[in-house]
């Protein structure tokens, strides 16, 4: 009897030596493994950082070369050698890009107009694009698809016939001039709709029985809930305002209207030599917009992209 | 007073598609009606029609007595319950909640003590700051509950409230949809496609099919009383089984020859029961054919009486529902039901005699597929 207690006991301390070996060679093989993918891991990240530091050095060349030149004393950019960086870093452009043209007012014509097309389209494309989610009408359909249409066309196809009218109106050099023809766009029609559609329709139902009107729906339930795709939408529609070129180009003729894009020019004509003068300008006036990309990347990307899957 | 009366209403898209044909209803006061039907069948487009979510293509609405065809929703004094909820996102449940009476400039005060009293009544009191994302389905639909009746709408209008709940939400919410109907004594429209649902709540039952109303009647009475085959097989689960054959009259007596492997045989001749015959003597049956409806719960092992007829079936499967079996068999090529109470030794793949309690029975018309056995509780009161 006590024979086989005894033998019971060293199979078991046997079968538990044995156990407890077994779990630390898995332990091992455990923590082998998690270094293997640890090291594995860093390693691809290095190479996804190096890819894109490397991505990244390219394109932003150009501008970081601006930033480069707009620090050069203008002798420096016209020798022969290769110039790349600022020999004697100076902030003389900056002051006479300051001086020379009515930069201060340029900004603020510019901030004006972006600010006020942005707050348009918001306004605009919203509302429309509510109407085309939301509401019943005859020729709804129709009358998306002709606002669809018209983003087919190229801004420089209609230009002509805008300035015409424009100056029809008597509204050229004016901000009127500038702002009126860019309050709404097909493309913030679109990106609002599509955003609009992944909301179920008896929300707006339930608000009609509700009692709630179309604005009151609006402007408490539906503009809350946008709030990503409004961000995108900013963004967008003010760094695209604020590049404006050829149109401000056309309907602005004093230094009172002109923006800054155009107001850059004007280094270029009046003074042509001066390269690193109209450089340092450019730097300057890129600063707003590259600043409102980095405030707004986040909602630009998100917005952009969550109204094209449902969910 | 009527609460909401429908005169041949028609929903009509395009030129010829009728979803809703010749819809004729009238709802009193605090009745609690149900539509019924399978999807398609135009009971939602109704509700929403009465809700004003929806045209009317040609018809009269009329909601307390006031004709209503063109009434905006806000206008028309109702609320509605929908599948998906409908809560606003953005909002805390208490908002939800307040947000009709806010809209409607109701007094802050006036505001909080309804909502805390409709939190109170629906167990919603512990969520009301969170957001409709933090809360089960369950939840879900008692704010939205809670949304509709906030106003306390003379009409609330569900459509299929409780369609996206699991099962057993599903049962509790029931018990407490009758209970809410108990106490505030609204009138209720309730659309669903779950017969159990219509056959517990409603005080009356609109069944549908194909945008016309089959049959209007109390759930009692339409289990009892079908006007024809598709409400016999509708309402009712498991649904009724049927039988095709001939009806035979030999003497005094009257039979139902059914009809096995596509000839009248002699065995399987069901003696009609007297409530039966009477109904169908005076009837032209054409070539006197017929279908027989028997429900499920008119089969069983056991002989129960000398009237009981039967037949030798082979039981194929068999489910155990708790309190009762359903034993599948086929028959005529069809799967058909027999519901026995749980004690009944039923076997799998056997041989089983199977004996029919036909007083109860339908027949119906092979083509009309109307119920010969239908007593018309109109005809009958002026009778």
């Amino acid at each position: 009897m006590s024979e086989t207690v005894v033998t019971d006991t060293v199979t078991t301390s046997a079968i538990k030596g044995r156990d407890a070996a077994m779990s630390m060679a898995v332990a091992e093989a455990k923590e082998r493994q998690k270094i293997k993918q640890k090291h594995r891991k860093i390693k691809n990240m290095s190479l996804r950082i190096l890819a894109n530091t490397l991505m990244a050095l390219i394109v932003l060349c150009p501008l970081l070369y601006a930033i480069s030149v707009a620090f050069m004393p203008s002798g420096e950019l016209f020798t022969m050698d290769m110039n790349i960086l600022p020999k004697h870093p100076t902030l003389v452009n900056f002051a006479q890009a300051l001086v020379k043209i009515p930069l201060a007012k340029f900004v603020i014509n510019s901030f004006l107009v972006a600010g006020l097309i942005t707050i348009g389209q918001i306004v605009s494309c919203s509302l429309a694009a509510f109407s085309f989610s939301f509401l019943e009408y005859k020729g709804k359909d129709l009358l998306f698809m002709l606002v669809m249409a018209t983003m087919m066309v190229p801004g420089e196809a209609v230009i002509i016939s805008n300035y015409l009218t424009v100056s029809g109106l008597g509204w050229l050099d004016t901000y009127k001039g500038l702002i009126i023809p860019y309050l709404t766009s097909a493309m913030g029609i679109f990106l609002f709709r599509q955003f609009y559609l992944s909301f179920p329709i008896s929300l707006y139902e339930s608000a009609k029985i509700d009692g709630c009107s179309n604005l009151r729906f609006v402007l408490k339930i539906l503009i809350p809930l946008t709030k990503s795709a409004i961000g995108a939408m900013a963004v967008y529609t003010f760094i695209n305002a604020w590049n404006m070129y050829m149109w401000p180009l056309l309907v602005t003729g004093s230094d009172q209207m002109r923006t800054v894009q155009i107001g850059i020019g004007m280094l270029n004509s009046v003074d042509a030599q001066s390269i690193s003068l109209m450089i340092a300008g450019v730097v300057m006036i890129i600063l707003p917009s590259i600043s409102i990309f980095i405030v707004g990347q986040k909602q630009l990307i998100r917005g952009m992209f969550s109204g094209a899957v449902k969910g | 007073m009527a609460e909401v009366v429908l005169k041949n209403v028609y929903k009509t898209y395009g030129e010829n598609v009728n979803v809703v044909k010749d819809f004729n209803l009238e709802v009193k006061e605090k009745e609690f009606i149900v539509f019924v039907g399978p999807s398609g069948c135009g009971k939602s487009t109704t509700l929403r029609m009465i809700a004003g979510l929806e045209e009317i293509s040609d018809g009269e609405l009329y909601l307390q007595d006031e004709f209503a065809n063109f009434l905006e929703p806000k206008e028309r004094n109702l609320a509605f319950v929908f599948q998906s909820y409908a809560l606003y996102p953005t909002m805390s449940v208490y908002e939800n909640i307040a947000f009709s009476l806010r809209v409607r400039k109701v007094n802050k005060d006036e505001v909080d003590k309804r909502v805390r009293e409709v939190a109170e009544m629906l167990g919603l009191t512990a969520v009301l700051p969170n957001r409709p994302k933090d809360l089960s389905g369950g939840q879900k639909q008692r704010v939205a509950i809670g949304n509709a009746i906030i106003r306390n709408p003379k009409l609330l209008l569900m459509d299929e409230p409780l369609s996206n709940l699991d099962a057993k939400l599903r049962t509790q919410m029931r018990v407490e949809l009758a209970k809410i109907h108990e106490k505030l004594q609204n009138t209720i429209i309730y659309v669903t496609h779950d017969q159990i649902e219509a056959m517990t709540l409603g005080t009356r039952i609109v069944v549908m099919k194909d945008g016309i109303i089959q049959q209007v009647d109390s759930p009692k009475k339409l289990y009892q009383n079908p006007i024809n085959r598709f409400v016999a097989s509708f309402i009712g689960s498991p649904s009724m089984n049927f039988m095709d054959g001939r009806i035979q009259i030999n003497g005094d007596h009257m039979y139902f020859d059914v009809l096995t492997k596509s000839r009248f045989d002699e065995k399987s001749k069901f003696l009609l029961p007297n409530k039966v015959k009477r109904a169908l003597e005076d009837r032209f049956i054409r070539g006197n054919e017929a279908i027989l409806g028997i429900r499920p719960e008119k089969f069983s092992y056991k002989q129960k009486s000398e009237n009981d007829q039967y037949i030798d079936v082979w039981v194929h499967a068999r489910e155990l529902l708790g309190s009762d079996i359903y034993a599948y068999f086929e028959f005529q090529g069809k799967q058909m039901i027999a519901s026995v109470p749980a004690d009944t030794e039923v076997e799998v793949d056997s041989h089983v005699r199977l004996y029919i309690d036909l007083t109860d029975a339908c027949v119906f018309d092979k083509e009309t597929e109307e119920n010969y056995m239908y007593i018309d509780s109109r005809e009958e009161k002026r009778a």
